[in-house]
């Protein structure tokens, strides 16, 4: 898992900063050692010839007033300044030269260092300026010999002897820097830990909180899909390893995974029903504040072990690990029955109701894509269903593997032009004369055959290509005018949008551009419009609909009576069309209920000014009850079932009526 | 306060802190300079601390714990 990668790179910086400020203090410390031994040695070499000088001059001084016993004299006093106990000279030479005077004094030194050095006093006194009174430093083996010359007076004296500062200040340097160094370390050592572990500790938090960040949601402050994508890694060890790849970032997850691995446990999908309404009625901060009460509810209604998670606009993920399914389904209920408690929006009661899925780890799938997928197709059965929750099967698998490989196929079907149309006619009741035919769209797909409605049109509504869709739509209709225009045929063709389409902006002239250069007049064309259950503003729908009528394109309203905003629809929209749903023609021979609605609805289209046109015609005994309520225009299996273009085609360029007998 | 010192590393510490003490009093002038003595004796004595109380102050300051694995 990442957070280890992460502590791993933390060691290493600390182990890197320490030995940097190691280095330093072992550098500064070797700068000093050498600058005090240097500085000391120097200053006692200095202080010892300004010493051996003076001595020397002494003892000059002592040659030329003594009378006699010059050399006992000067032995006396040598003795006296250098040999004694207190401080010791190790190794030392004097010679006297002067009128019948030759006396030299050898302490410790051996004989060629006597010569060597001697040669080395001449050669310099006969290069010095002032050679009555010279001094040096000369090195031999490995020994300092400090040397003074004094000459005059009839007297000349040299004095040898070996330099003690060097050693002295080596010593005091081994104890006293020495020790201060260690010091230094010891110091450096704690200024790079504390250092270290100061900067880790806010590269630490700032890495925290770009995980927080990452892996929760701002709007909800639930974990978000990149934490549950971390934890099922940590939970699932069959993840694919591919899988794990989609997690670029290393992110710490800070919730407390159990380390030990749950076995078994249950995820739960879910799905608001109604979110869409809310954010489109109420606007988007009332979507927000919908989401973030659901959120909260959600989260309460958990113990600690499971975790809500929300991966995206109104979806959310359960983890709950040791959960049975038996205990799963009450878990359910209990959040189908949160998420039904009414939530005050603007003062509003709003119920947003959601679907819910469960699949179970690891009987239903053994590693996370896979149980996600599953939990997602348990929900999609339990929306179609409207049951609220629904556990997964395998049953349903072949139904979600379907809906997978179509979602994917989808890209296809439109680039392609794998959507064909059939067309169904609609008819003048009393006469059976064809007055137009309505499009319906069917997916002529490479393996699965001819696909309905039902199985592709809210993949398109989920994969956000609706707009593109409705121009297909269009654009697919317009062709066929065209083509039928060749053969002398006028007939109308009716298509059925849905009110997303009108929130494309430019679809307007998208069509008349389409349908002048194919030189199709406008009447040609109708748009059935489809009642989806998330209502989009209806002035913004009614005025985007004035547009398409003043251009001369019918309009209709779809399935009309089982929508809940039919009769708004109705009042706010300047239909051609209305078009009976064929929930009501069935039995409506039996049901006298249906028949008032039905008749009701024609009364309604006949003060609206608009044609009714009756969905779903079986029999001729519906297509006589109909017509004696008054019902001119229907269509349904009894006229004609949907048929392919060139079927269709045939059936108008014979221009019989239909029924056919 | 938290001992934050794993039993080696206060050991450790302690014997550091015994043999710098121990020095400093028997050493009998061998260094010849007070500040060294009192950083010796600084040192030594928070070692010392270290030993006694299982606690580093360093340690503390920049958060870190050899105290058994949390």
């Amino acid at each position: 898992m990442p957070p280890l990668l992460e502590l791993q790179r933390d060691k290493l910086f600390r182990l890197r900063l320490i030995l940097v400020c190691l280095g330093v203090a072992l550098f500064v410390s070797a700068i000093y050692v050498v600058v005090s031994y240097r500085l000391s040695s120097d200053l006692g070499i200095e202080a010892e010839t300004v010493s051996l000088h003076r001595q020397t001059m002494l003892f000059h001084a002592e040659l030329v007033e003594a009378d006699n016993e010059a050399t006992q004299r000067l032995k006396h006093l040598i003795e006296l300044t250098y040999l004694n106990d207190h401080v010791r000279t190790e190794l030392l030479y004097v010679e006297v030269h002067g009128d019948e005077l030759d006396w030299s004094l050898n302490h410790n030194m051996t004989f060629s260092q006597i010569t060597t050095l001697k040669e080395k006093i001449v050669s310099k006194t006969q290069q010095s300026k002032r050679p009555s009174m010279v001094n040096g430093l000369e090195k031999l083996d490995g020994e300092r010999f400090l040397w003074q010359m004094v000459e005059g007076q009839g007297y000349s004296i040299i004095m040898i002897e070996a330099a003690s500062s060097v050693d002295a200040a080596l010593s005091l340097i081994a104890k006293r820097l020495s020790i201060t160094s260690f010091i230094v370390f010891w110091l450096a050592l704690w200024l790079a830990i504390t250092l270290s572990s100061w900067m880790s500790k806010r590269v630490q938090s700032k890495n925290d909180a770009l995980a927080k960040l990452a892996t929760y949601d701002s709007l909800t402050g639930l974990p978000n899909r990149l934490y549950l994508i971390n934890m099922m890694q940590n939970i699932m060890p069959e993840t694919p390893a591919e899988y794990e790849k989609t997690n670029e970032t290393p992110l710490e997850t800070p919730l407390e995974t159990p380390l030990e691995t749950p076995t078994r446990g249950c995820l739960f999908a879910i799905d608001l029903d109604k979110f869409k309404e809310v954010n489109d009625t109420f606007g988007h901060s009332s979507g927000d504040l919908l989401l973030r009460e659901v959120s909260r509810k959600l989260a309460l209604a958990l113990n600690p072990t499971q975790t809500v998670m929300r991966i995206g606009g109104d979806e959310f993920i359960i983890w709950a690990p040791d959960l049975e399914i038996e205990e799963a389904h009450k878990l359910a209920q209990k959040l189908i029955d949160v998420c039904n408690e009414p939530i005050m929006i603007h003062k509003l009661s709003v119920n947003t109701g959601a679907s819910i899925g469960l699949a179970h780890y690891p009987s239903h799938a053994k590693d996370a894509e896979s149980l996600m997928v599953c939990a997602d197709i348990a929900m999609y059965e339990a929306k179609q269903k409207r049951s609220g929750w629904s556990i997964f099967s395998e049953r349903n698998t072949q139904l979600g593997h379907q809906r997978l490989r179509l979602r994917a196929d989808l890209e296809g079907a439109i680039s392609e032009w794998q959507i064909k149309f059939h067309y169904q006619p609609k008819v003048e009741l009393n006469s059976g004369n064809v007055i137009g035919v309505e499009a319906l769209a069917r997916w002529y797909h490479p393996t699965d055959g001819i696909l309905a409605p039902v199985h592709f049109i809210d993949l398109i509504e989920q994969s956000g290509r609706v707009q593109e869709f409705g121009r297909y739509v269009i654009q697919s209709a317009i062709q066929q005018l065209a083509l039928w225009k060749t053969q002398g045929l006028s007939t109308p063709i009716a298509i059925n949008l849905s009110p997303y389409n009108l929130l494309d902006p430019d679809l307007l002239d998208f069509t008349l551009a389409l349908l002048k250069q194919h030189s199709i007049g406008t009447k040609q064309l109708e748009i059935e419009l489809i009642e989806s259950s998330t209502s989009i503003n209806i002035d913004y729908i009614a005025s985007r609909l004035d547009d398409f009528k003043r251009a001369g394109i019918a309009l209709a309203i779809d399935d009309f009576g089982t929508g809940m905003s039919s009769l708004s629809y109705i009042s706010n929209l300047n239909v051609n069309d209305i078009k009976i749903d064929r929930s009501f023609i069935s039995d409506i021979e039996k049901d006298l209920k249906k028949q008032a609605i039905v008749s009701a609805a024609i009364t309604l289209a006949t003060s609206f000014d608009c044609n009714a046109i009756a969905e779903g015609i079986e029999t001729k005994t519906q297509a006589d009850i109909l017509i004696k309520m008054g019902c001119l225009y229907g269509q349904g299996y009894y006229f004609a079932k949907p048929m392919r273009a060139d079927e269709v085609e045939a059936l108008l360029l014979s221009n019989t009526s239909l029924p056919l007998a | 306060m938290m001992k934050n010192l794993h039993p080696i590393d206060r050991i450790a510490r302690g014997v550091i802190g015994i043999v710098i003490i121990g020095f400093l009093l028997l050493n009998n002038g061998y260094l010849q300079e007070p500040i060294l003595e009192i950083l010796l004796a600084i040192f030594g004595g928070l070692n010392l601390v270290s030993l006694i109380s299982g606690w580093c102050p360093v340690y503390h300051l920049a958060g870190i714990s050899t105290c058994k694995n949390k």
